[in-house]
């Protein structure tokens, strides 16, 4: 009984550490975001008391933190939207009508989940300047939507196969055309799917640095993670002040997670089981 | 039965494939090549467009993001202009160097980067831009404006390529040896006024746990201002000048400088530089010397507003980077620090000349600039009153080096972006001292050779 | 990212051609039709911004190009004959194969983690799913930025959490030095790899039939040994997926570099993405770093296809 009382308690140790692990970076930048550079600089690990807010105000105005924000929010948004938009009639011609070719071009655009984003953006920096799409968040739209696209065909196309053939067959004899069958047969029995893509295909846009770094060269169309890495050799020296535009920035992203946590893990778990 | 099939049976299969064949011809003929670059090839300098007074939006890169306590003189400047030309709208944008140097070729090349920048004064930055023609040249300005009278020859020849001036000194700048004096008074240490009192005073700094040299590399460019120091104080300007040309026929593997080399390296064996310095950043070390944690400092003249800003109530003074023989006449690593440039994506050139006139021409531009401790790139007569003691330092120490030996140039930052990029690895490696200074000498001589063989 | 472990056996199950069941009829009658149309979409953003440029890359490898000035000129096969004798891509490579191995190190966590929390008696399962998960949601520029400070020599966490054990002695300039920069890069990228980990293998355990352990169980066997003998056997597919994405990405990482060290000190933390990088965009070498991403890719899709290839022996 005490061995068994020992070995739970020694799983209970490893998982809070673990938990500590994962929680205290972030608390000790957080911490930092209140303090000042001289208490950093005299008691790293230390408490300010008051909090200094006033870094968030430095943060916010001198790295035009709203207008970073707006641009990421645009950015992710269209980017989920277009993913979808071109990638549910997709994968219903592949895995429910099974369109001629439709095997190939599958097959092809799975290739796009081994392609590093390094393989393309030499070029895409030339074709996107001549199309006049430098410097636009449209732009950097369309390549986003173009790299998250093999990850959203794979998980619509594998939930549509397991899609009972019955329930298919019934909506064509009951002369549904394509588009119904879409609407009101395909849409609604994908939606754990189409809702676990939302999430990710938004987290990685949000998080995507390298092609905003190369197609959003202008401060009024750049997002947060360029924002943020450029915010942090403007203020370099305070490190409160790198902590308050850190944590900004980390926030929402957090806050996000722990209303829809359910559908990431879901989105995860489904996503290899497949 | 309705069979959805009468209605949609139609030419179906072929369409997919017929797009793919399509996507398919498109990529070869893509294959023959449509990338191609900037075409605009023009030298003379455009004159159309938005006339100063009109209404223009101008974007301006500066940057001073690595000088914060100068972006509110640049802002000031800016306001009075937009008062006095109210339907111009100016945004001005800072970045730190290393932010600029990373996007501005690449921003510039999209073809919708900004108006103006301001970007270093060397063959390898604007040099580049200007030969890639994505920069104006500005001799119609220049001649309209009467530049050329006010600059000095330096400044003129140094932004001048393939005959055209293609930027507007922003500042003179020359790295020399600040010290906390009130700290060396303190602790009895004598003035490092020669070489050999600037080691003694590094050895009763490291004896007192005061860092000698505050210095942080993680920024990479730092160490061409350390080790430049080093071989401006042991090797004649023109033989630097032959190594740091493409034109030139200099070798790095000069046995003089991988010898100064070899010296800063010393430095750092010795104990007399900031520890870890490859993970400090360059604004971390700057601090170490606000804070009198590290007793001296060489860096350029560019630092002396922050330092103005930071060191307010501390006697700081400023030295020329001692010469390791003292009877070698006195030199100076530097040149400008920045300069402002137009460039080719601008739709209003005419205004962004005016605009570049007033900050850096006008009385008061002039006077603010000095005042906060940048050294003029125009011809001053005098040395005006009331300045503080560590900018008149400054002032005189770089117009002396200028008659005497002479300002050299950015170690390692003034050919090509090969050699920068071989200078900014291979300096943090030789100065934790894991490689040879040869071995550094002969990458840094590599890349070179490739420059110079034109496979830039 | 997992598609690549599943398609050739999805192929395997597709059903045979030919069959005339009333079923087959159905779909035969939706086969082609307009439904053709619905791929166009897809295809044309495809085509554009990933087939189209891939091609472009190919052709601009085999270029000398400086990416501002003038067109590509056609250079045969220089680039690649430099490739060959570049040791500074096989370093480059050689970091990113580190990078490899130093994340099996965070796989292995997310799978102790994910065998503690499912345990029948753990309580708080959600809370320490969700808390531990939590660094896998964040922007690698942000965990780079944040990991920047906590392995600053002088005021990091690192450092002074040290100090405040009393392990001064163990004090260090963790990415001022070449010989820890890497590793403490390759941590920082674990600690966003093993909530990941964890979830996938959380996945995969609630799937193994109870009565596998029980059976193991009366066999004698204690949690270790039925852990070893019927977890692991069961977490098969989830391994293999997690050591073939994680290669997959780790290959083409750049984010953290990029961050937190720009490739130094030295080049001691440069990875070839971030070679790629700094030929194409840096020193604007635009046909060499463009052959650099052709011999990336190459890289990446031969092992893959070796690793499938071995899978599939093995199974």
């Amino acid at each position: 009984m005490t061995s068994h009382r020992v070995s739970r308690g020694a799983s209970y140790a490893a998982l809070i550490f673990m938990t500590l692990v994962s929680l205290l970076p972030l608390m000790w930048v957080l911490n930092s975001s209140v303090r000042t550079e001289a208490d950093i600089d005299a008691h790293p690990l230390g408490v300010t008391w008051p909090p200094h807010w006033s870094n968030y105000r430095e943060a916010w105005t001198q790295a035009r933190f709203s207008s970073y924000f707006l641009n990421s929010v645009v950015v992710a948004v269209a980017t989920v939207g277009v993913v979808l938009l071109c990638t549910i009639p997709a994968a219903y011609a592949i895995a429910v009508v099974r369109v001629r070719y439709s095997r190939a071009v599958f097959y092809v655009i799975l290739l796009g989940l081994m392609i590093p984003v390094w393989s393309i953006v030499i070029p895409l920096f030339y074709e996107m300047r001549s199309l006049g799409l430098i410097n636009t968040r449209s732009g950097a739209v369309l390549i986003e939507a173009a790299v998250g696209l093999p990850f959203a065909v794979f998980m619509l196309r594998a939930a549509l196969r397991d899609l009972p053939r019955d329930v298919v067959e019934a909506a064509v004899i009951d002369g549904a055309g394509h588009l119904r069958m879409l609407r009101s047969v395909v849409v609604p029995l994908c939606m754990p799917t189409i809702k676990a893509l939302i999430v990710f295909e938004f987290m990685w846009s949000w998080n995507e640095l390298v092609v905003p770094l190369f197609f959003l060269q202008t401060d009024s169309v750049r997002t947060l993670p360029i924002g943020l890495s450029f915010f942090q050799g403007r203020f370099g020296a305070d490190p409160a002040i790198v902590a308050a535009g850190t944590s900004m920035a980390v926030l929402p992203v957090l806050a996000v997670y722990l209303a829809l946590n359910r559908q990431f893990i879901d989105g995860i778990t489904a996503g290899a089981s497949k | 039965m309705r069979n959805a099939a009468n209605r949609l049976h139609l030419p179906g299969p072929a369409r997919p494939a017929a797009a793919l064949t399509a996507l398919v011809v498109a990529g070869i003929l893509a294959l023959a090549g449509c990338v191609s670059g900037q075409g605009s090839s023009g030298t003379s300098a455009p004159t159309g467009g938005p006339q100063p007074g009109d209404s223009a939006h101008l974007t301006v890169l500066s940057q001073l993001g690595d000088n914060p306590a100068l972006q509110p003189v640049l802002n000031r400047l800016n306001a009075a202009y937009m008062k006095s030309h109210p339907k111009t709208k100016v945004t001005i944008q800072y970045l730190t160097l290393d932010e600029l140097t990373k996007t501005v070729p690449s921003t510039l090349a999209s073809g919708s980067g900004p108006d103006v920048i301001d970007y270093d004064a060397n063959e390898s930055t604007i040099g580049s831009l200007a030969n890639a023609h994505l920069l104006v040249p500005l001799d119609t300005y220049a001649n309209s404006y009467g530049w050329h009278a006010k600059l000095t020859p330096s400044t003129v020849t140094r932004l001048t390529y393939d005959g055209h001036l293609y930027g507007v000194g922003r500042s003179s700048e020359g790295v020399g040896l600040f010290y906390n004096a009130d700290l060396f008074r303190r602790l009895g240490i004598a003035a490092p006024t020669s070489y050999a009192a600037m080691i003694a005073a590094a050895q009763q700094l490291k004896s007192h746990g005061v860092i000698p040299f505050a210095f942080g590399d993680k920024d990479q460019w730092p160490s061409s201002h350390l080790i430049g120091a080093a071989i401006h104080s042991m090797v004649p300007v023109n033989t630097i000048k032959a190594v740091e040309t493409l034109a030139g026929h200099g070798r790095w593997t000069d046995p003089a400088i991988v010898s100064a080399i070899a010296t800063a390296a010393g430095w750092v064996k010795d104990g007399y530089v900031t520890p870890d310095f490859n993970g400090v950043s360059f604004a971390q070390a700057e601090g170490e010397f606000y804070t009198g944690k590290a007793g001296m400092f060489v860096e350029g003249t560019g630092v002396v507003p922050d330092l103005e800003a930071n060191m307010a109530h501390v006697d700081v003074r400023f030295l020329p980077f001692p010469m390791k023989d003292p009877s070698a006449k006195q030199q100076m690593e530097g040149g400008l620090g920045g300069a402002w440039a137009i460039t080719t994506a601008s739709n209003a050139p005419a205004v962004a000349a005016d605009w570049i006139n007033f900050v850096h021409f006008s009385p008061e531009a002039q006077r603010a600039w000095l005042a906060a401790g940048v050294l003029p790139t125009t011809s001053t007569s005098s040395t005006p009153s009331g300045l503080s003691a560590l900018i008149k330092d400054s002032l005189q120490v770089t117009q002396a080096a200028q008659a005497d030996g002479g300002v050299g140039f950015w170690t390692g930052y003034a050919s090509s972006p090969l050699v920068t990029d071989a200078w900014n690895s291979g300096a943090q490696v030789v100065l934790s001292g894991q490689q040879s200074a040869a071995a550094f000498a002969n990458n840094l001589q590599d890349a070179l050779d490739q420059a110079r063989s034109g496979g830039k | 990212m997992t598609t690549v472990v599943q398609w050739n056996r999805s192929e395997a199950h597709a059903p045979p051609t030919g069959a005339t069941t009333p079923a087959r009829r159905a779909r035969g009658a939706l086969w082609g039709g307009r439904a053709g149309y619905f791929l166009l979409p897809a295809i044309a953003l495809y085509g554009a911004f990933m087939v189209w440029p891939i091609g472009q890359t190919i052709w601009l490898s085999f270029t000398n190009w400086d990416g501002i000035t003038g067109s590509p000129t056609w250079h045969g096969l220089d680039n690649y004959r430099r490739l060959v004798g570049d040791a500074r891509f096989l370093h480059a490579l050689e970091h990113n194969l580190e990078w490899v191995v130093g994340s099996w190190l965070a796989q292995g966590l997310g799978l102790l983690v994910a065998a503690l929390l499912s345990a029948q008696w753990i309580r708080g399962r959600t809370f320490f799913r969700t808390v531990i998960f939590i660094p896998a949601t964040m922007s690698l520029v942000v965990v780079g930025i944040v990991w920047d400070q906590i392995y600053d020599p002088n005021r990091g966490l690192l450092n002074t959490g040290l100090d405040g054990m009393g392990l001064h002695r163990l004090d260090h300039g963790w990415l001022a030095d070449q010989h820890t920069a890497m590793p403490a890069v390759i941590a920082t990228a674990n600690w966003t790899y093993y909530g990941f980990a964890m979830v996938i293998f959380l996945g995969g355990l609630q799937s193994i039939d109870r009565s596998l352990y029980e059976a193991a169980a009366i066999d004698g066997c204690g949690p270790i040994r039925q852990f070893w003998y019927v977890a692991i056997p069961g977490l098969r597919n989830q391994i293999t997926l997690l050591l073939l994405v994680s290669f997959i990405n780790t290959l083409r990482t750049f984010d953290l570099v990029y961050v937190m060290t720009n490739g130094g000190p030295g080049r001691s933390t440069e990875v070839a993405a971030y070679y790629i990088y700094s030929l194409a965009f840096v020193t604007q070498q635009v046909g060499y770093g463009a052959s650099v991403a052709v011999a990336l890719t190459v890289v990446v899709l031969v092992v893959t296809v070796l690793f499938l290839r071995l899978r599939e022996r093995e199974a």
